[in-house]
């Protein structure tokens, strides 16, 4: 099987926001600075119409990342073959910059549940999300990068931390890390664990994109709403790990109660900030 | 510890159904009791906040027509009688229709299925692919083989009869409509959705216009379209219906004779 080592394309080091269909007509006509787009693969599946023109308008301007949250990695059986080739169809027409899914599962048996469902973080799950990764990979002929989700349970008879889980399918099947920095925190004030044991357990050079995002609190959880300004726990953690990843692509990621572009690109300029200063700090180590 | 199929199957009854699922779900977590059953909470309101949403935005009309509150009720029965099938939203609540007209808090509003069936279409064409449009087999075809031309449809176009007045309920609750909100009921419509400049738009036609495009759509010459056109509507006009399909993008493509 096709294992591959290194990205076929890569994300500028550089802040990048989410592209949401309120923003569409405005991102064309007032392009804002930001070093990159990211857009949910799925909403691109269809065959014609504004969509695909809007995203190869965006595309002739910015690298563009596909995020999916449908392809249910964490599911047991085949992959579904026509969402695979849909997501082919589109990386064909886009040439995407990175390709990207989430560590978890949405369908069991063919009924999809369409959310970042926890996996137990046992071997059979790690097998069977392996094997789909590779499985993406073979068929995209690239290699794709997972993400960590946001957790508000946790399944008795774990038999390794979600940490490692993340870093053994990297490992086992050279893609990238999309290390969601939120969601880290997120799951962290969840559980009771150190998110900062979590970073220092993620390979240094697997993590090839960040992602930033505002959480809500609902009934005692915090829940990964991306409905929010990045908040300043989330801030910090984000500098930890810039200092132990160095300069990544970073997206703001804002999906719910979505605000004007300029807060978005305001949120970014943040992200672009602390990416500029720990490219300083890196040269400076250098010299 | 369940094989992950079994635990993912009791997380799926668990989340969608009542309370016994939940228990046999509740068994497999770290935290027992009232806290399982708030974080449970927590994927069940992220869940059907998804669910209930990608609905919400495919069927906006009727939203507005029924409200919030009820249309989430509905929305809620149909994600338990109709699992979605796919990874992709915008696939989810094709069976929308059909699932309001047997259930029984709908059955006042007989035209509510209708305007799920018109709001389906919708979503579709505004997804459909683009036209290839070759109509150079009209240019060369000499007026006595006209009859047996037949025709190609573009992708995003869809039809829709009704013996509501579907095309005054779409209209009236329009965003930004704030005219007259009377719609007369007595009325049928059948209507024509498609696609202009990325934005879909719903039209009006006339019965002789609606069979003929029907015809000419489900593969008949120009000659039998023509016939049945008239049979239905002995106001046909085949040199305005045409011009309107061809300059709208309905009608994308000519062959003479038989299909390629």
């Amino acid at each position: 099987m096709h294992r591959p080592s290194a990205p076929a394309a890569t994300l500028p080091a550089a802040a990048g926001i989410g592209l949401r269909s309120p923003h569409h007509r405005l991102v064309l006509e007032q392009p804002p600075d930001v070093g990159w787009m990211e857009v949910h693969s799925e909403n691109f599946f269809g065959a014609g119409g504004e969509p695909l023109q809007v995203l190869e308008a965006v595309r002739a301007r910015y690298p563009v990342s596909l995020h999916g949250v449908g392809l249910s990695l964490g599911s047991v059986g085949e992959l579904s073959r026509r969402h695979l080739e849909k997501l082919k169809a589109l990386v064909e027409r886009i040439e995407p910059a990175a390709i990207s899914e989430h560590l978890c599962w949405s369908s069991v048996y063919g009924r999809f549940l369409n959310d970042l469902l926890p996996l137990p973080y046992t071997r059979e799950a790690l097998d069977t999300i392996c094997e789909h990764v590779l499985r993406a990979q073979d068929f995209l002929g690239r290699p794709i990068l997972v993400e960590n989700i946001s957790s508000y349970l946790r399944f008795a008879g774990a038999e390794i931390p979600e940490w490692e889980f993340v870093a053994a399918v990297a490992k086992r099947t050279g893609c990238g890390i999309l290390l969601d920095v939120n969601n880290i925190y997120v799951s962290a004030r969840n559980h009771g664990f150190d998110p900062q044991t979590y970073l220092e357990a993620i390979p240094r050079d697997q993590v090839w994109e960040i992602h930033l995002a505002g959480y809500e609190e609902d009934d005692g959880l915090l829940v990964d709403a991306h409905s929010r300004p990045v908040h300043e726990p989330v801030w910090q953690l984000y500098a930890n790990a810039l200092a132990r990843f160095g300069p990544v692509a970073t997206l703001i990621e804002w999906d719910n109660d979505i605000p004007a572009l300029e807060t978005l690109v305001t949120e970014a300029d943040k992200a672009e900030r602390l990416l500029a200063a720990t490219r300083e700090a890196c040269h400076a180590r250098a010299a | 510890m369940l094989a992950l199929p079994e635990l993912q199957s009791r997380f799926y009854d668990g989340l969608v159904f009542g309370v016994e699922a939940e228990d046999s779900l509740i068994d497999c977590l770290v935290e027992s009791g009232d806290e399982g059953r708030r974080r449970i909470a927590a994927y069940r309101r992220s869940v059907f906040g998804n669910l209930v949403g990608a609905l919400a935005a495919t069927y906006p009309v009727l939203t507005k027509i029924v409200g919030l509150p009820f249309f989430r009720e509905m929305a809620r029965a149909y994600v338990r009688a109709h699992p979605s099938s796919s990874g992709d939203l915008n696939e989810y609540g094709g069976e929308f229709a059909g699932f309001i007209a047997s259930w029984p808090h709908a059955r006042g509003l007989g035209y509510l299925p209708d305007v799920a069936r018109l709001e389906w279409r919708v979503q579709k064409v505004y997804y459909a692919g683009e036209a290839v449009v070759d109509l150079s087999a009209l240019a060369g075809c000499s007026p006595q083989d006209y009859g047996a031309l037949r025709f190609g449809v573009a992708p995003a176009v869809a039809r829709l009869d009704s013996p509501w007045p579907l095309a005054d309920i779409w209209r009236v609750n329009a965003d930004g409509y704030a005219g007259d909100m009377a719609v007369d009921f007595t009325q049928g419509a059948r209507l024509l959705v498609l696609r202009h400049e990325g934005l879909v738009h719903v039209e009006t036609l006339v019965e002789g216009e609606a069979v003929f495009l029907d015809a000419l759509a489900g593969g008949d010459r120009l000659e039998a379209a023509v016939s049945s056109a008239v049979a239905a509507d002995d106001t046909f006009d085949l040199m305005a219906a045409l011009g309107r399909f061809v300059t709208s993008g309905i009608l994308v493509q000519a062959w003479p004779g038989e299909l390629p």
